[in-house]
């Protein structure tokens, strides 16, 4: 008798009537429901594709959600949408974590009470019913909608007999001072678009334009520039991923970089003189303005070479067009609107407005209160009722501790959010919204841009629209004029076409203006940036990071597993500090230090690297909240002491920043048109592979790939990866398929860092396939180093015969919620504790592709399939396709002078290959 | 490959081995448990050779499929077009039986049910394990009948596996075809 092992246990199971094995296998549904009436427009066991727009940052890049059986299972970009153009960021990627996340609310709450909707409709109206009769004022308090909710909210002020303008636009990551110095530097409202792709040379003071702003789009144009030949100068106290991707990093003395910008400007302006085409008034006027600032002044004061400055005024002069960006959050101080105008009469000088910068008349502003109005007012005990929708001014730690402290003195504070958050425990009502992907609406992020938010499935959990919410509680006040009288959804799908509604998005007709230097520009100078805090302390840097795009501490547990691709931590935030600076107080990578700054404290382990510079502390922005003063904005101006409390935590051991090894692995290219030495192919003993129809291969192009971890998160999302927590991070049993490996050059003196995604390289000669004893993993004939779950018994001798160290093994069966169990890709197998994992090349999208084109009997394009790394990365340096096909992106590269395998001499042959970086000096 | 007294000879090979693990301590089961009925199947798999338990209603393929000749794809919709088969929705059941077998009682019950707005529930009777991808419309493509999986349903009352879902039942037909006999057609 033969006696099967899944036999053997599952009968055991049975027989046992416990758990005790239970956990072997995971239970089918016993029962089988279709639909009692079908939905049209869906076939089970087919994807189905939504065109919509995240909103997990104001950017709002384009989306593409793709629905299994009505679920969402992951989100794309919108290839056609200008705002992202197909690309998604680590923020994007994770927004189906939120979706599905444990810690969403589906109940509306009082207090700590749950209550249903009917109640907190009820509770609703009565908070603002006892406002208006006590003739106090209603404020909404709303992350940034720039569509039809935000004239809603105003249109439903108007209606409870409220002014209109009584709606505040809370944006902790908005950066006004960009906006107030154009608008000094030129006398009138704008907006700008810039123009990165097209731009010679960037000069970015500050700006972290790969972390914040668009960064999709941006960190896409920056690296077509890149491609294109152009060149780029990062002035700033920290290597940030925008940093590293520039050419060219200057640091300043902290808070001096003004006094850079200043100097810069009167050597252009000298230089450039009439031919700068400036009014002859405005010339004289900048001329005798910037005279102090002559290149020894400068140099002494930002404590850089004088020809260093001299050196890039002459390359912003024979560059044209170049762009200037900034101030950036790294420097912004409480002057940075000062700063923003210089840094545009830079701009206008160099004659780069309207060519790398274009500029839009501003939208019609929308009736607005201020941050600082509301504060003033809910203090003078004026507030009625404030009802807060994604708006979370408690979060931010010190930040807006004004605003949280008056809040106490408002009567009725109601909150619309996905998660408990800090306002909301302070709230008198909670009432849960649908999330993004299961709302209506639009966003005008971009003049002549609408992009419209369509659901994409029904709510998950019991939560409702807010806009409708809004309407429910003008019906039951019975005062409804001049609002929808059908859900906001209806009103809004109304005004758009249903092929709009297809292609996610409208375009608009909007000139472009070009404004010329206002006379009195510069009539006063930025100043330098004064640290406040305690007096030994070092002057604070905060670090925008791909985690923390909107300032707070991640929610979401994909943002928290992966690492920092430079720092190597995760699960929590750090502190770094230049090793001039910590050899002296004996400081570790590691050790965990006590901050304390002028708005508070908080510890964060040591991060010690030479890519920050000397005698400054640079913390993310979710961590450097709770040390600010209570000042409104995020930015420069804090000073921290550090104290060692003894502690250590331990840092990922995937993507280690400059980890043994990965020195070898980045190769770098001296000039723009170089290649490498040709590879020589080596002898082997095995009959050569053959691939009959397919070789499917993915290509990294490290001149392009800045960092930023969207491949890393989009893997996450598409192939089920557990997220494992801090501790198990911490022993190295990260699950990532395709960590980030950063490589820091220092032969060069400033520190040079490259990031190369390091997954399976899916060997022809397959060191891991030849050592697996039950044949689990084997090369596929169409060049995949496939894994086989079902017959993994988890030796991990693959693991150990691994040159690139890319194989995961699962040491548990990771938890999953349930609720986080429907948002699982249904093409992917979960793998269960023992089992040895690795990148795939997505074979489920081969699979899926293959499928497709075979069943409408045609051949495979160039572009069918795509890997998920691939279809996410912002900056296209991952291009996924079939080496058979000649014309195939992938084919061109392989042909590339720059391309190269790792590891080339242990003759491998991986399927993955790279394209080299090209190193362009420092001058 | 039914095999009657299969399942008994089973439990007497898995009572067993309780016995000896719980002698030598391994596993933590209270030994009261040993000899306590088996549990109704919780697991999916309905061992081959045994009946299906009928679902919310007794469905009959014998008078649909074999006495009234529907063709199989008339309910099972999407085995042509998905990779997955589908079970007729509610509104397809009304499309007849609004008008006919109105008097028996298990078309009262689907009529109930979908005047109440509610799906039927049915009894999964085939599987295959969550590790597997399996294409219907694949199959149905390369003019593989459904009866040789699913077995003659129209010729009896109630579905039953006849055969087990196994790789070497797969592999062999994919063999007899010459279709891909790669790991990664199925495994997923």
């Amino acid at each position: 008798m033969k006696v099967s092992r899944r036999g053997f246990l599952g009968t055991a199971v049975g027989a046992l009537g416990t758990g005790a094995l239970a956990g072997c296998s995971d239970k089918l549904p016993r029962y089988l429901v279709p639909h009692a009436i079908p939905p049209d427009d869906a076939t089970p066991g087919l994807a189905r594709h939504y065109r919509t727009v995240c909103r997990e940052c104001p950017a709002s890049c384009g989306a593409t959600a793709r629905v299994r059986e009505g679920r969402a299972v992951k989100l794309e970009g919108n290839p056609d949408y200008p705002i992202g153009r197909g690309a998604l960021c680590p923020r994007g990627q994770a927004s189906i974590e939120g979706l599905y996340a444990p810690g969403r609310l589906g109940t509306p709450r009082a207090g700590e009470k749950e209550i249903d909707w009917g109640e907190a409709e009820k509770q609703f109206a009565a908070g603002l019913q006892r406002a208006l009769d006590d003739k106090k004022l209603v404020v909404v308090v709303t992350r940034p909608e720039t569509g039809q909710l935000g004239k809603l909210f105003g249109t439903w002020l108007e209606a409870l007999g409220q002014a209109p303008a009584q709606v505040v636009t809370f944006d902790p990551m908005d950066r006004p001072w960009l906006r107030q110095g154009q608008e000094r530097a030129f006398g009138t409202a704008l907006r700008a678009v810039p123009d990165l792709a097209s731009a010679k040379l960037i000069l970015s003071i500050g700006d972290d334009f790969v972390e914040e702003g668009s960064p999709v789009e941006q960190a896409r144009a920056f690296a077509d520039q890149r491609a294109a030949g152009g060149r780029s100068i990062y002035v700033g106290p920290r290597l940030s991923l925008t940093a590293a991707a520039a050419d060219q990093w200057i640091s300043v003395e902290p808070g001096t970089e003004s006094i850079f910008v200043l100097g810069l400007l009167r050597q252009v302006v000298d230089r450039a003189g009439s031919r700068a085409g400036l009014e002859p008034g405005t010339l004289e006027n900048l001329q005798r303005r910037l005279a102090p600032f002559d290149a020894a002044t400068v140099a002494a004061r930002t404590r850089i070479d004088p020809k260093r400055l001299q050196e890039v005024a002459t390359a912003l002069l024979s560059a044209r067009p170049s762009l200037c960006l900034g101030p950036g959050r790294a420097v912004a101080g409480a002057d940075a609107a000062a700063l923003a105008e210089t840094v545009q009469v830079l701009n206008a000088v160099l004659g780069n407005v309207g060519q790398t910068l274009r500029f839009f008349p501003a939208a019609p502003a929308q009736p607005s209160m201020e941050l600082a109005e509301l504060t003033r007012k809910a203090a003078a005990g004026d507030v009625g009722a404030v009802v807060f929708h994604h708006a979370d001014p408690a979060g931010y730690g010190p930040v807006y501790a004004g605003l949280t402290g008056a809040l106490a003195r408002v009567p009725f504070i109601a909150t619309f959010v996905n998660e408990l958050d800090d306002t909301a425990r302070k709230a008198h009502l909670v009432l849960p919204d649908n999330y993004f992907l299961e709302n209506w609406s639009d966003v005008r992020t971009r003049p002549g841009v609408v992009g419209i938010q369509q659901p994409v499935m029904e709510p998950v959990l019991g939560t409702r629209a807010a806009a409708d919410e809004f309407l429910a509680v003008a019906r039951v006040l019975g005062k409804t004029t001049g609002l929808p009288k059908e859900t906001f959804g209806e009103a809004l799908r109304a005004t758009f076409q249903p092929k709009e509604i297809e292609q996610g998005f409208r375009l608009e007709e909007v000139a472009a203006v070009v404004p010329s230097l206002s006379a009195g520009v510069l009539a006063q100078l930025p100043s330098v940036v004064t640290f406040h805090g305690p007096e030994q302390g070092l002057p604070l840097v905060i670090a925008p990071t791909f985690r923390h795009l909107d300032g707070r501490q991640p929610r979401s547990a994909l943002l928290q597993e992966i690492p920092d691709p430079l720092s190597g931590f995760s699960w929590t935030g750090w502190v770094e500090l230049n090793s001039t600076t910590a050899s002296p107080l004996g400081l570790k990578t590691g050790d965990v230090l006590a901050l304390e700054g002028p708005g508070g404290r908080c510890e964060l382990p040591a991060f010690v690297t030479d890519s920050v510079r000397a005698g400054v502390a640079a913390v993310p922005v979710g961590d450097a909240t709770a040390l600010l003063e209570s000042k409104g904005f995020i930015g420069a101006g804090a000073r921290v002491t550090l104290r060692r409390t003894g502690g250590r935590v331990e840092r990922s051991h995937t993507g280690v920043g400059g980890a043994k090894g990965a020195e070898k692995l980045v190769r770098t290219v001296e000039a723009p048109a170089a290649a490498l030495p040709p590879a020589v192919p080596l002898p082997s003993m095995y009959p050569p592979v053959e691939h009959p129809v397919h070789h499917w291969a993915l290509s990294i192009d490290l001149d392009r790939c800045n960092g930023c971890g969207a491949c890393t998160a989009a893997c996450y999302v598409e192939n089920n990866l557990a997220i494992v927590g801090a501790d198990q991070v911490a022993r190295g049993r990260s699950m990532s398929w395709l960590p980030i490996m950063a490589d820091v050059d220092k032969s060069h003196g400033t520190p040079e860092v490259s990031y190369l995604p390091l997954g399976c390289q899916h060997c022809t000669a397959a060191p891991c396939e030849s050592v697996c004893p039950t044949f689990a993993t084997y090369h596929t004939p169409e060049g995949l180093n496939a894994q086989v779950y079902a017959r993994c018994i988890g030796t991990r001798y693959c693991e150990n015969n691994c040159p690139y160290g890319v194989r995961r093994f699962n040491f548990y069966d990771w938890p999953r919620a349930p609720s986080e169990r429907l948002g699982l890709n249904p093409d992917v197998t979960v793998r269960e504790r023992g089992v040895t994992e690795k990148c795939t090349l997505c074979s489920q999208r081969i699979r899926t592709g293959e499928e497709q084109a075979k069943f409408e009997k045609r051949g495979l394009r160039d572009g069918d399939i795509v890997s998920a790394c691939a279809a996410s990365c912002p900056t296209q340096a991952i291009v996924f396709g079939d080496l058979k096909d000649p014309n195939s992106a992938i084919a061109r590269r392989a042909a590339d002078g720059r391309a190269y395998k790792l590891l080339e001499e242990l003759n491998t042959q991986p399927g993955v290959f790279y394209l080299a970086r090209r190193r362009r000096g420092s001058t | 490959m039914s095999r009657p007294g299969r399942s008994a000879r089973w439990t007497g090979v898995a009572l067993a081995l309780v016995a000896i693990a719980i002698a030598f301590g391994s596993f933590e089961a209270h030994p009261q448990s040993a000899a306590a009925p088996v549990p109704p199947p919780a697991i999916a798999e309905v061992p081959p050779g045994q009946p299906s338990p009928a679902g919310e209603v007794p469905f009959n393929h014998q008078i649909h499929a074999g006495q009234f000749k529907i063709p199989c794809l008339d309910c099972h919709a999407y085995a042509d077009k998905s990779p997955s088969a589908g079970l007729p929705s509610g509104r397809k059941c009304m499309g007849c039986h609004k008008f006919v077998g109105k008097d028996k009682p298990e078309v009262q019950i689907l009529v109930k049910r979908f005047e109440d707005g509610q799906p039927l529930r049915w009894e999964r009777v085939f599987a295959v394990p969550d590790f597997i991808y399996f294409s219907h419309r694949m199959h149905v493509r390369a003019k593989v009948e459904c009866k040789e999986c699913h077995g003659d349903v129209a010729a009896g009352k109630i579905v039953r596996q006849e055969k087990p879902f196994t790789m070497g039942r797969c592999l062999t037909c994919h063999e007899e075809r010459n279709a891909s006999r790669d790991c990664l057609v199925c495994h997923k």
